[in-house]
């Protein structure tokens, strides 16, 4: 009696005590079995393209002047983008390059660019096929969720066991963490363009690629540079966070200004990657309302 | 012609087989090919005759708001793969014919809907297709600019004599334009004829409910000799009684003067 009562406490106190799940242990186990198998294939094939991408953009953005840098940007500031935020954008460039920090933001930027020209060679392909088939996106929504939720510190370990430290792990993590906005925001924009439209296209003929690219692709281009304006924030961020495991630039900053307590340096990293972000921000902003499918909410 | 729910649109869409019909079989005289079934049609071979042989005109407009009115215009002969002069010109052709040769570098969202439906009518032009499908293509405007467009309508029909398969459920609507009318009641076709035979001779209690209020100027032509008792032959009775309490104001057409007369059923 006394023992069945004492078996009820427990199992009242401590439900969790009867089983002990080894899954700290099996992860551990998991991860270094990806990392002892795919290491080799990982450096081989991964790194070598998303290195040289990244030297292409970094060599040419470095190659640059600073004072012509400054003028493509007002260039493409008053084709994309109103005054207001061309003026916005050529002061903030300013103050990074007073600050400092012009060579790193110019790597930040180069990585940026690096990360998301990825996330869109990859995410609009997988948002064209998710907008195509329930059935796909059923099982490619589960994995874009733990993507984007899984905290970034988590994966930047298996990225270093994988590709090793610097900044084409980092560029990996980054691309990881910044694809889903992409290809959800993709999905969404096409599966949102009204049947009419498609239908007319049907009635006149189209394939399914012209109804593609000349009637949904136009349409849903507004809500495909809202996703893509978040890919670049979130790998902004990420690059940012990535300097722990060795990428360069304005993360960098922040990073050893915090390890050597020197507030000063970090906090005119922090600044500049806020000016990085809200320039990036202003300006794909721009590019989506100009967008052609843009006159839709005219409608 | 039918009211809503009766199942117009589906029987139009299942003409381009937007819509695959369950059953029953529709036959197209391909002036290429011969006559063909269009419910044995291939995925490719539907694609060519959507491209060559059928367009649509949409209740909705249906206008592609990213393209500007001359691009929509040609986006059949752009889908048909003809080269740019040929489009910027075939394009240019159809919207002086429907009356909006300046607009051609506007969008749709910045014209009326009446002009938007010019537009919607200009693309169906311009593939050169000899059959026209129209999906209640005026309903959606307001009744002067409804009568603008259908006299626009015959006038273009006139010069180009295509076939044109038009849905409506105006009934003066379909009086006025149509040669050839069917009365669509629950998914099948009730009546089927000419509007003055419809009109003069209703085959069901639904036709003459649904003909009850019909304009019929212009539609029945009274030759001189036609007294009472020639009608009465002719078939100009209601079919039911307590149906029959409509009072047709009729200007008899093919008289000197109009005369109105008052045809009152007992």
């Amino acid at each position: 009696m006394s023992e069945s009562l004492e078996f009820l406490r427990t199992l009242i106190n401590d439900p969790f005590g009867f089983l002990d799940l080894p899954i700290r242990q099996m992860l551990t186990d998991a991860v270094n079995w990806i990392a002892a198998n795919f290491r080799d294939f990982s450096r081989a094939y991964i790194s070598p393209p998303v290195r040289g991408v990244m030297n292409g953009v970094q060599g040419a953005l470095t190659a640059v002047p600073p004072g012509i840098f400054l003028v493509g940007v007002v260039l493409l500031g008053w084709w994309a983008a109103p005054w207001r935020t061309v003026v916005f954008a050529i002061v903030s460039f300013a103050l990074i390059g007073f600050m400092g920090v012009w060579d790193q933001m110019i790597i930040t930027l180069s990585l940026v660019v690096t990360a998301v020209f990825f996330c869109v060679v990859f995410g609009l392909p997988l948002g064209i096929l998710s907008s195509r088939s329930d059935r796909f996106y059923a099982v490619l929504r589960p994995i874009l969720d733990i993507m984007q939720t899984t905290p970034p510190f988590v994966y930047l370990v298996p990225a270093v066991m994988l590709f090793s430290i610097g900044n084409v792990p980092g560029l990996i993590a980054t691309i990881v963490f910044a694809m889903p906005p992409v290809i959800r925001l993709t999905n969404l924009g096409l599966r949102q363009v009204n049947s009419d439209f498609i239908e007319a296209a049907v009635a006149f003929g189209s394939s399914k690629s012209q109804i593609l690219w000349k009637v949904q692709f136009p349409l849903a281009l507004p809500t495909i540079m809202a996703g893509l304006n978040q890919t670049i924030m979130l790998s902004l961020s990420m690059v940012v966070i990535a300097a722990i495991i060795g990428a360069g630039g304005l993360g960098l900053e922040v990073y050893a200004g915090l390890e050597r307590l020197n507030i000063g340096q970090a906090f005119v990293g922090g600044i500049a990657i806020v000016l990085l972000a809200m320039v990036l921000d202003r300006v794909t902003q721009g590019l989506g309302e100009k967008a052609p499918g843009a006159r839709h909410k005219v409608d | 012609m039918g009211l809503s729910g009766c199942g117009k649109s589906t029987l139009i869409r299942c003409v381009n087989r937007i819509i695959d019909p369950t059953a029953g079989r529709i036959f197209f005289k391909d002036p290429d090919q011969g006559e063909q079934d269009i419910t044995a049609l291939n995925a490719e071979q539907l694609r060519i005759l959507r491209k060559r042989h059928m367009s649509m005109v949409f209740q909705h407009f249906a206008l592609f708001p990213h393209r500007t009115v001359l691009s929509n215009t040609t986006y059949g002969v752009e889908i048909q793969g003809r080269s740019a002069d040929e489009r910027a010109q075939r394009g240019q052709e159809v919207l002086d014919m429907v009356g909006l040769s300046q607009w051609g570098h506007a969008y749709p969202s910045e014209l009326s809907g009446g002009m938007q439906q010019r537009v919607g009518l200009a693309r169906a032009l311009a593939t050169e297709a000899e059959v026209l499908l129209m999906d209640e293509p005026f309903s959606a405007l307001d009744p002067l600019i409804k009568v603008d467009m259908q006299q626009e309508l015959k006038k273009i029909q006139r010069e180009l004599q295509r076939t044109v398969l038009f849905i409506t459920h105006d009934l003066d609507e379909a009086m006025r334009i149509g040669d050839h009318s069917a009365i669509m009641e629950e998914g099948r076709i009730v009546q089927i004829g000419s509007p003055e035979q419809i009109l003069v001779n209703p085959r069901t209690e639904y036709v003459a409910k649904f003909v009850e209020h019909a304009d019929p100027t212009g539609v029945i032509t009274a030759t001189a000799h036609s007294g009472l008792t020639n009608r009465r032959r002719a078939g100009c009775t209601r079919p039911a009684a307590g149906t029959g309490r409509g009072v047709w104001h009729t200007r008899w057409a093919g008289t000197p003067s109009t005369v109105e007369h008052k045809v009152t059923k007992a």
